[in-house]
């Protein structure tokens, strides 16, 4: 997969942002923004040819779902592969993100293979599209 | 209530016996007259007791909030547990981005002593090859030595490498924690805003609703944040494996 790609990384804790940053350099993606919630990354996403999202659901302000739901209702960002990444683990929940058109959704905690794999799983779905 | 506001014939024999005249004579603006009065005196003995209620209630909640700490705990002590959780959640910040430094510095000279062990493995096998054994006689050891480091030391930066990235990974913990954390938090904000208001009335004062933390109201659309077992563990998946079989059905 292209190496040059592009992420941001939406989560409010910056923990978790520069745990996500570095298990993505180690895969070879050194090309990574970051932001604490969905009002401060939507105008990112906006403005900056970005190639993949990963963002967590529950932040203050505007919370993943609804930056999910924003970004496929911009025809500009509407097939923005978007990855969940979150502690929110309710039946419910994941039905409404896969309704919502999320491209892959991890749980935390996770495992640097389980982030791999729906990396790449991602890009197979889409490469296959 | 007083015994004199409750004797109805102090209050009401005067407007009684204007009514009674009045309809005798059939004096229409007479007998509406005595009526008003008498509703009147009604609604003032209403209001008189909605004042007595209203002094009771005040008087008890000043009492209750004298007896048991409650100035105190409005003004002090849930304000500083709320203070208290957000130093927790800054040291545990702190503690994880500090750990995060360690390890990335660690990264370096691991991975540069890994690949110089990668350099010296053709050199010395080349050694090895023609006429080590001659060249450090009389140091038998260093042989087998050199062997065994160069066979493992490879595999061995790599375990520190893997663990170096779990330790990285093991810092979601402050993630995962502090989600949990704010939810605390948020509940003593609010706490604390409905004691003022309670501490308010008590001194005669309105509540006053400025500062009550309305906040957004929990549901799935604004998070949960983490599972915690017994609080919020109904109807949620058991891990990565649930989810992929529950996203497989929707065809995803």
């Amino acid at each position: 997969m292209n190496k040059d790609l592009k992420f941001l990384i939406v989560d409010d804790f910056s923990t978790m942002r520069r745990i996500v940053k570095n298990l993505l350099q180690d895969l070879g993606y050194s090309n990574v923004t970051e932001a604490d919630d969905g009002k401060t990354a939507l105008p990112m996403l906006q403005a900056g040819n970005f190639d993949f999202l990963i963002t967590d659901w529950n932040m203050p302000g505007m919370p993943g779902i609804d930056l999910l739901r924003a970004v496929r209702a911009d025809a500009k960002l509407a097939k923005l592969p978007v990855l969940m990444l979150t502690a929110e683990a309710k039946r419910e929940q994941i039905i409404e993100a896969a309704q919502a058109g999320v491209n892959g959704y991890v749980i935390k905690p996770f495992t640097a293979a389980t982030l791999k794999e729906k990396l790449d799983k991602i890009f197979a779905t889409l490469q296959a599209a | 209530m007083s015994a004199a506001s409750n004797d109805i014939r102090l209050q009401y024999a005067v407007p009684m016996a204007a009514l009674a005249g009045a309809l005798e004579r059939n004096d229409e603006a007479a007998f509406y007259g005595a009526l008003d009065e008498m509703a009147r005196v009604r609604e003032g003995s209403v209001l008189g007791e909605i004042d007595d209620v209203t002094r009771n209630i005040r008087s008890a909640l000043a009492r209750f909030c004298a007896e048991t700490r409650m100035n105190d705990l409005a003004e002090k002590e849930v304000p500083d547990a709320r203070l208290r959780l957000e130093h927790v959640l800054r040291l545990t910040d702190d503690a994880a981005h500090h750990t995060m430094d360690l390890v990335e510095r660690a990264h370096a000279p691991a991975e540069r002593a890994s690949q110089r062990v990668a350099q010296l493995v053709p050199l010395w096998r080349a050694f090895r090859a023609t006429g080590a054994e001659a060249a450090l006689r009389g140091h038998p050891g260093l042989l087998q030595s050199m062997d065994d480091f160069l066979e493992h030391a490879g595999a061995e930066a790599g375990q520190v490498r893997d663990n170096l990235k779990e330790v990285i990974l093991a810092q979601g913990y402050q993630d995962l924690s502090g989600q949990i954390l704010r939810g605390v938090m948020k509940l003593i904000a609010e706490l604390e805003q409905a004691l003022v208001s309670l501490v308010r009335l008590s001194h005669g004062q309105p509540p006053g609703d400025g500062g009550v933390v309305r906040d957004r109201p929990a549901g799935d659309a604004h998070g949960h944040g983490p599972v915690v077992p017994r609080v919020n563990d109904a109807d949620v998946v058991g891990g990565q494996a649930d989810i992929d079989a529950l996203l497989s059905d929707l065809n995803l």
